[in-house]
């Protein structure tokens, strides 16, 4: 007996201090393509990071972000939460979370990603310094932050366990501009039903004003000879959700309906939710991505016509082209759950339309447009390396991008998240020159600076266009970059 | 550092076993003890550690002194010495902030991050000093073997709140066994499992549920979030006793069992002799029973204690209402306990778990405005209704954790594995069934350390809409 509980006793002190050892020394993987995000680096030591905790909660999301098989054991844990996201026995494919997409923080762009891409396949090195060198540019952080308060949680009993969560993130931590955890939390959900998965937005009334708000200054800041024009679209969990979650607080034509009573009048509001709900039998969302078609898009297009004073371009007058087997974000956003198996095996087709008008078209860092970048409008030669299909539109998110189109028009700037970037292709049949922002990569630590006023003066502009879904106006953080960009 | 981590796992804990069974003789093994626990305490407070050892050198010293002179003042002195180091690092910004708003001072709140498991060990270190006082252990002479006490890693952060007189002979001289290990590692996985496999995911089903727009919450899925905190509460506490339990096995230190399944209770009187047990025991030997127990004003003396028990569990005013909840019921039960006594027993189980479950709501806010909104919700005067699709989904996609969960509750996984322990019990130490039991309780073992592995490392996913560089 005493061999026998010798031997099994050193066994698992072997496997325990094996594993050890192993994590020690082996290899360390950089980028999670299951998460789509940068695996927390080695952090440096400093005596000050080691006094204020945060050197030490850093280490240990190393440790846990580069444990050894760690892409394994994540499959493994996808099998698991068999049991703990338990969809029923039948074809049911039900699944609720939280929804922390952070979205409002900022996109991605086709370049970054086909850096990324080049990375891998040859020069290791320059890809990880990229890599590296933007993962200090802040956004990494919040993950790493996360689970460096829920670790820390963890242990303790419950009766400590919200003070010490509390203590283990330093309290006079600059304000950082990213907004905290609990406002995304407060956000909304992702449901999973059938094949289609959603983000649930729930309202928050005053946020949803101040983001009308921010629209009325820049208004304001255009001044009287620049059209303001709004449009705020639903997304797909409003039409094909279960009732109660695009209903009461989480009804988004109650959303828009609200963020354009709190606008000015001398703002035009193009009605793109009555446009859709129109169309909600066509394939107008995808169902593995939380955007819309370049059809829903392109319906919304005509009511911004309407709206605008322009006239639409008839969809078949368009040269149309397709891309097969596109699984999106909202796959990705799940994968760690077992109802994103659904998703995977219904993958969704994404269409495009090519604009009318030649075009041409080039992105920037920055609002000096200085060393552009040519794009195309719409890529219909993206690699199969490139899973991210939706990135096909204007190169996916920017920080600037300027359009010129082959055609008699006025000049506008489109502020938007990704939403837009399906959007823009329709108006360069209108627009002699777009120049498209993203709001999200301005005026924030790291990042450059836009005064709007004086860029839209230069530009001599005479629209501006802003293009947001629900998510964003109901996003502390997103109105915060609009207030930015004309001084708030 | 905590147990359920990683690092914690497969470097530490090693580390330290090897460590402590390489070295001869108690004085190293001591050593190696009382490193690895500063290290496990500096961890996760790099600076608080200094207060840690000062601690244990201030009630060390007392000791000594009370050993030569026996004064009062000596034990005092010693006494505000402890507590008021409790009230300057938990209790400052919340006396604070309430003589502000009491008497409109506009006095800077003072932003001291609670040191972690404070609460804990100044009650160990109080209980010693104490129980010298009464007489009830021998001084200890050597500061290193009273560090070693105070500090010792397994009850360091979240109890038990181990005595002194507890432990008292296994400072100088411990039997460790092979079979005492092997049930110590038993133990321990045991409790990572309750941690890590359950406690986890019902927190972040109560936390999904709890922390969100209540304007949209229903009835029905809100009494879910709250079922699933009283399942959180309870796996991650006794989880972690569990494996300080176990780990104190691993080392030779005996420490008192601190839940005995509490869900199961009959009454709040008896939740209380099941719940934490060595909380509830420190305020009945060193506050209760002082006061007067139940000789005299003991409505009084009940009145101090729950307060004292609420308050400490947090500075804030809702752990004190929740003492006082506590006050209220155990009050009633002991007025009426001859008409609860008939109550038929099921009734007096399920009005059991409701209170509980009331008790673990009011716990979990901190903020009256939410607490009573919740309230409110939760008794259908608020919120989205009863149920709804949302609801209806997360009942199903929770449905296997809450049923296990429950069942965990219960006194069935213990009764499974005594019947197995009775199937395999043999007079003779050495035969086959008795090896067919180690071994099939070492496979469990090992199968629940995989899976809590695989939960540790799944817990670190963290899945972004786009590419996050």
């Amino acid at each position: 007996m005493k061999k026998l509980y010798m031997t099994l006793l050193t066994v698992f002190l072997l496997v325990l201090f094996g594993f050890g050892l192993v994590s020690f020394f082996d290899k360390d993987a950089t980028v999670s393509q299951v998460e789509n995000r940068t695996l927390a680096a080695k952090p440096k030591f400093s005596f000050s990071a080691l006094f204020d905790g945060s050197y030490i909660s850093k280490l240990e999301s190393y440790y846990t972000d580069t444990f050894p098989l760690r892409d394994k054991l994540l499959k493994l844990d996808r099998t698991l939460n068999r049991f703990y996201y338990y969809s029923g026995a039948g074809d049911d494919n039900l699944l609720i979370i939280n929804s922390t997409s952070g979205a409002e923080n900022g996109g991605e762009s086709l370049s970054d990603v086909q850096k990324e891409l080049a990375g891998k396949m040859g020069s290791a090195e320059s890809a990880s310094s990229a890599v590296s060198s933007a993962a200090q540019s802040g956004s990494a952080d919040s993950s790493s932050a996360q689970t460096g308060a829920a670790s820390s949680a963890a242990g303790s009993a419950a009766a400590s366990a919200a003070q010490s969560a509390a203590s283990s993130e330093p309290a006079d931590e600059p304000a950082l501009d990213n907004p905290d955890d609990s406002e995304a939390t407060q956000a909304g959900n992702v449901i999973v039903v059938g094949t289609r998965a959603m983000e649930i937005p729930t309202a928050d009334d005053k946020v949803i004003k101040s983001y009308a708000e921010a629209i009325n200054d820049l208004s304001e800041a255009m001044g009287s000879s620049v059209r303001t024009i709004s449009l705020v679209t639903p997304n797909s969990g409003e039409f094909y959700s279960p009732e109660s979650m695009h209903t009461g607080l989480h009804s988004q034509k109650d959303m828009i309906d609200y963020c354009y009573s709190c606008m000015n009048d001398k703002i035009l509001k193009v009605d793109a939710y009555t446009a859709l709900r129109e169309h909600v039998d066509d394939y107008i969302y995808f169902r593995t991505d939380h955007h819309w078609t370049a059809l829903g898009a392109y319906y919304a297009y005509t009511q911004f016509c309407k709206t605008a004073g322009f006239t639409a371009v008839p969809l078949d007058k368009f040269q149309k082209g397709t891309y097969e087997n596109f699984v999106g974000s909202m796959y990705t956003f799940t994968s760690g759950y077992p109802q994103s198996e659904t998703l995977k095996e219904n993958p969704d087709t994404l269409d495009y339309y090519l604009p009318i008008e030649e075009t041409h078209a080039k992105y920037y860092e920055d609002a000096t447009l200085t060393n552009g970048v040519p794009i195309s409008v719409v890529y219909t030669k993206l690699e199969d390396s490139v899973s991210n299909k939706y990135l096909c539109f204007i190169g996916g998110d920017n920080p600037v991008c300027v359009i010129e189109s082959k055609v008699e028009g006025p000049t506008c700037i489109v502020l938007k998240e990704s939403y837009g970037n399906a959007f823009v292709p329709f108006v360069t049949s209108h627009y002699s020159k777009i120049i498209v922002i993203d709001p999200r990569e301005f005026n924030r630590d790291g990042l450059p600076s836009l005064d709007l006023k004086e860029f839209a003066k230069e530009q001599n502009i005479d629209d501006l266009i802003i293009i947001n879904y629900p998510y964003m106006i109901n996003s502390t953080g997103y109105v915060k970059w609009l207030d930015r960009l004309v001084g708030k | 550092m905590v147990f359920s981590s990683l690092i914690f796992l497969y470097i530490f804990l090693p580390l330290c076993v090897i460590l402590y069974f390489a070295l001869p003789g108690m004085e190293k093994k001591n050593a190696v003890l009382i490193v690895f626990s500063l290290l496990f305490y500096a961890w996760g407070e790099p600076v608080y550690v200094v207060l840690l050892i000062a601690m244990a050198a201030v009630n060390w010293y007392f000791g000594m002194i009370l050993g030569r002179q026996h004064k009062k003042l000596w034990l005092v002195l010693a006494i505000v010495l402890d507590l008021g180091c409790l009230a300057v690092f938990k209790y400052a910004g919340f006396i604070v902030e309430n003589l502000n708003a009491l008497l409109r001072l506009q006095i800077a709140v003072p932003k001291i991050t609670l040191p972690i498991g404070i609460s804990f060990y100044t009650f160990q270190a109080l209980s010693y000093t104490i129980d010298v006082w009464r007489g009830r252990v021998r001084v200890q002479k050597s500061f290193w073997k009273f560090l070693l006490y105070v500090s010792l890693f397994p009850q360091l952060i979240a109890g038990p709140i181990v005595r002194y007189s507890d432990v008292e002979p296994q400072m100088d001289e411990r039997k460790t066994n092979l079979s005492e290990i092997f049930y110590g590692v038993t133990r321990f996985c045991m409790g990572l499992a309750k941690k890590v496999l359950l406690a986890d995911y019902a927190g972040k089903v109560a936390n999904q549920i709890l922390n969100g727009t209540f304007a949209t919450t229903t009835t029905l899925s809100l009494w879910l979030g709250v079922l699933m905190y009283t399942f959180e509460i309870y796996f991650d506490f006794s989880g972690y006793s569990d494996m300080a339990i176990g780990l104190g096995h691993v080392f030779g230190f005996r420490y008192p069992e601190n839940f005995r399944l509490p869900y199961i209770a009959r009454s709040i009187t008896d939740f209380w002799r099941r719940w934490h047990i060595s909380l509830s025991s420190f305020f009945r030997d060193y506050v209760y029973i002082p006061l007067g127990g139940n000789r005299k004003h003991v409505y009084w003396n009940l009145a101090v204690v729950w307060t004292l028990t609420g308050l400490w569990h947090g500075a804030s005013w809702n752990f004190v209402l929740w003492g006082f909840y506590f006050f209220v019921i155990l009050s009633i039960e002991r007025l009426f306990r001859d008409k609860i006594k008939k109550i038929p027993r099921p009734v007096q189980h399920v009005v059991t778990l409701l209170l509980i479950m009331i008790g673990w709501n009011i716990f979990y806010f901190t903020d009256f405005s939410r607490l009573t909104e919740s309230f409110r919700v939760l008794f259908g005067f608020a919120g989205a209704g009863f149920s709804n699709e949302q609801t209806s989904i997360l009942l199903l996609n929770n449905l296997p954790l809450a049923i296990l969960c429950a069942i965990g509750c219960t006194p069935i996984p213990q009764a499974i594995g005594n019947s197995f322990g009775a199937l395999c019990a043999d007079k003779n130490r050495e035969s086959g069934k008795q090896k067919t039991y180690v071994i099939v309780t070492y496979v469990y073992d090992l199968l629940l350390l995989a899976l809590s592995t695989v939960a540790l490392v799944g817990s670190s996913y963290n899945a972004f809409l786009y590419f996050r560089f």
